[in-house]
């Protein structure tokens, strides 16, 4: 099928009334997570999941990617006017964006977002159809070690990339490996880890987890923290009346064409995602920039690139997901949790047994940044509104989704206080820099990874040559060691070259 | 700076190491197979070590930040396990009481003793709250517990 006959496919299934429907649904409260700080995506399509328990599994799909290319759109608003980033991916854009709108140019920066969000968003898209088709048909021929491989790079790159020190990350991920492990082992149905308890038995279900993790754990961090201070808005109206001029688009058009490059190339990366490719956007606007000190002082390039960045790495996100299985960061799995809850394994066979799912959620985010863009400034107004609201009225929410989410997966009370713990435990972790990430995908990731080292030691026999002798099995662990070698290799270097320095001071 | 303030923020590294190696105590009961046959207890055993041995760097790594005190709420740690506590005696309640009056002493509970708000403002969010949520996921088709008020 030809990529033009898959689009027409793809948007006769996203065109489909009910799924325009969960499009807007999914883009709208998206924009309001964005907006609204202490909520982010992930936090949402957890709470979200049991939701889903009900719909047809692409409308299900296609809300929650909805909330995610969402999120990135609505952070933008509350961080040029606030100085309030609703989301990680939206720290950047604050540091100009704030200094544009605070010399009266809120309305030029608000439009550089928009505008740079969704032309950058559809290019990523672009990206999106043209790769996935072909990377998918080149993974049909992946075995067993490539899927090991596979697994182990992306949980140390996740470990490497993500916040906290690696040491901490690793023992992160491999503590959510041991959580993947508890229930019956897949081969040989033996209990492992379950006590005698018979709940445990099926294993620990992810959205008890996932909810306690960044929901329940997000209500304490509320509770524990005073909210800050925020920043006056000038009125709206004298807002929106001053769009970027001609010269401020001529600025910023090459940062939001660099923007969605960077944006598209590290969204690929497991672990890298949204927020680090805002500011590897950000810095090479600066470095490039024939004046860099205008950097911090309100340049629309400052706001044009993160923003155009972390549109495009949604769309390259989905790649490593849809074709491979692969969840590149924590809301790719729990997108992964949100197709298996429906009985469904995205991977290379995707493409070829469900082709209007695959391409009906891939043509419904054309739509949704389409709904986006008219949906974003408009209504500024309410958001800054509602990114005001003061937190006592979202915690109740949360607690409530939480509480009716968990209880909902097997109607049973004590999967609430499975999710409390969780919540417990995930808040003390980021009080103590424990990332979350590197957990959830460890344990979604760890059954894939277990299946796939025991299939391929028993095709090999016992040996472990069957990883080296494999070419792309071998080049994707070279990478896995590498970014563990690397970094020591240059800190032993550094070391000695310290010491040396120091010498004939003493 | 004292030894206790210096041990703190390594104790959740030490925890992990003592969870690793008290898995890998019960991982070892497992059937642990061949290379060349892996079992049941194989794979446990490699990532019970794996975790004992990052826990143990991170513990022993001298970059240790402090837990972050940020802008604490005064009463912070009161306010967190106050709901922890109220959350553990919902799920207790939660059968014989049933789902509408837990949840809305449990709101209740939130906006008047979290969030200072009047009795009258609380109370009527409460329950509306509590039969919305219950109207909404009992048409989803998640049998919420009616408790005192099956009738």
């Amino acid at each position: 099928m030809d990529i033009l006959n898959s689009l027409v496919l793809g948007f006769s299934v996203s065109m489909q009334p009910m799924n325009l429907v969960y499009c807007f649904v999914g883009v709208l409260l998206g924009t309001l997570v964005g907006v609204l700080p202490g909520l982010g995506s992930a936090a949402t399509i957890a709470l979200l999941l049991p939701v889903t328990y009900s719909m047809a599994p692409t409308s299900a799909i296609i809300m929650l990617a909805g909330i995610w290319y969402g999120s990135m759109y609505g952070g933008s608003t509350t961080s040029i006017l606030l100085r309030v980033p609703g989301e990680s991916a939206s720290v950047m854009t604050c540091i100009d964006g704030f200094e544009m709108a605070r010399r009266g140019r809120a309305g030029a920066a608000l439009g550089i977002a928009a505008f740079g969000s969704f032309i950058a968003g559809t290019l990523g898209l672009v990206g999106l159809v043209l790769l996935a088709p072909p990377l998918a048909e080149f993974a049909l021929d992946f075995g067993p070690p490539e899927y090991f491989a596979l697994t182990l790079l992306g949980l140390t790159l996740v470990s490497y990339l993500g916040s906290g020190t690696v040491p901490k990350a690793l023992a992160m991920a491999t503590l959510g490996l041991l959580l993947g492990t508890v229930g019956l082992d897949p081969v040989r149905s033996q209990e492992r880890f379950t006590f005698g308890i018979l709940t445990l038995q099926g294993g620990i279900d992810m959205v008890p987890m996932v909810m306690g993790l960044f929901g329940m754990s997000q209500v304490l961090h509320m509770l524990q923290t005073k909210p800050a201070p925020m920043e006056s808005v000038p009125p709206l109206g004298k807002l929106l009346s001053l769009l970027p001029n001609r010269s401020e688009w001529r600025d910023a058009s090459g940062a939001i064409g660099r923007g969605t490059l960077v944006g598209f190339l590290v969204g690929l990366l497991p672990g890298a995602g949204g927020t680090i490719s805002t500011y590897v956007a950000y810095a090479l606007e600066k470095r490039r920039s024939r004046h860099p000190e205008r950097f911090g002082t309100g340049a629309i390039e400052g706001v044009a690139a993160p923003e155009a960045a972390n549109n495009a790495a949604t769309g390259s996100g989905f790649i490593p997901l849809l074709t491979l299985g692969l969840p590149a960061n924590v809301v790719m799995a729990l997108m992964l949790g949100a197709f298996m809850l429906h009985g469904i394994t995205p991977g290379p066979t995707l493409l070829l047994q469900k082709p209007d799912m695959f391409w009906g959620v891939v043509t419904s985010m054309f739509i949704g940044n389409v709904m986006l863009l008219v949906l974003n400034l408009p209504l500024i107004g309410v958001f800054v509104r509602l990114a005001r609201m003061p937190t006592v009225y979202l915690i109740p929410v949360i607690v409530v989704a939480c509480v009716v989410g968990a209880y909902a997966v097997n109607n049973n009370p004590t999967d609430i206080l499975m999710m409390l713990g969780f919540g417990v435990f995930g808040f003390y972790a980021e009080r103590f820099h424990f990332s979350l990430a590197p957990l959830v995908l460890g344990f979604v990731l760890g059954p894939l990874m277990e299946t796939s080292l025991r299939q391929s030691l028993i095709i090999s026999g016992g040996t472990f040559e069957i990883f080296a002798t494999r070419p792309i099995c071998a080049s994707l662990l070279a990478m896995a060691v590498g970014m563990v070698v690397l970094p020591l290799l240059r800190r032993l270097v550094a070391q000695r070259a310290l010491r040396r320095a120091e010498r004939p001071l003493a | 700076m004292s030894g206790w303030r210096r041990l703190a923020p390594r104790l959740p590294s030490a925890a992990l190491m003592g969870l690793g190696l008290a898995a890998l105590y019960k991982a070892s009961s497992l059937p642990f197979g061949t290379v060349r046959e892996p079992d049941s207890g194989f794979y446990p055993i490699l990532i019970c070590i794996a975790l004992a041995g990052f826990a143990g760097i991170s513990f022993a790594s001298p970059e240790q930040p402090r837990a972050s005190e940020g802008d604490s709420h005064p009463r912070g740690s009161l306010r967190v396990w106050g709901i922890v506590v109220a959350m553990v005696l919902y799920v207790w309640a939660l059968g014989a009481v049933g789902f509408l009056l837990c949840t809305a002493a449990l709101v209740l509970l939130l906006l008047r003793g979290i969030g200072a708000l009047p009795w009258l403002h609380s109370v009527v969010a409460a329950v509306v709250a509590a039969a919305a949520c219950y109207a909404l996921f009992t048409r989803l088709g998640v049998p919420l517990p009616a408790g005192m008020l099956s009738f």
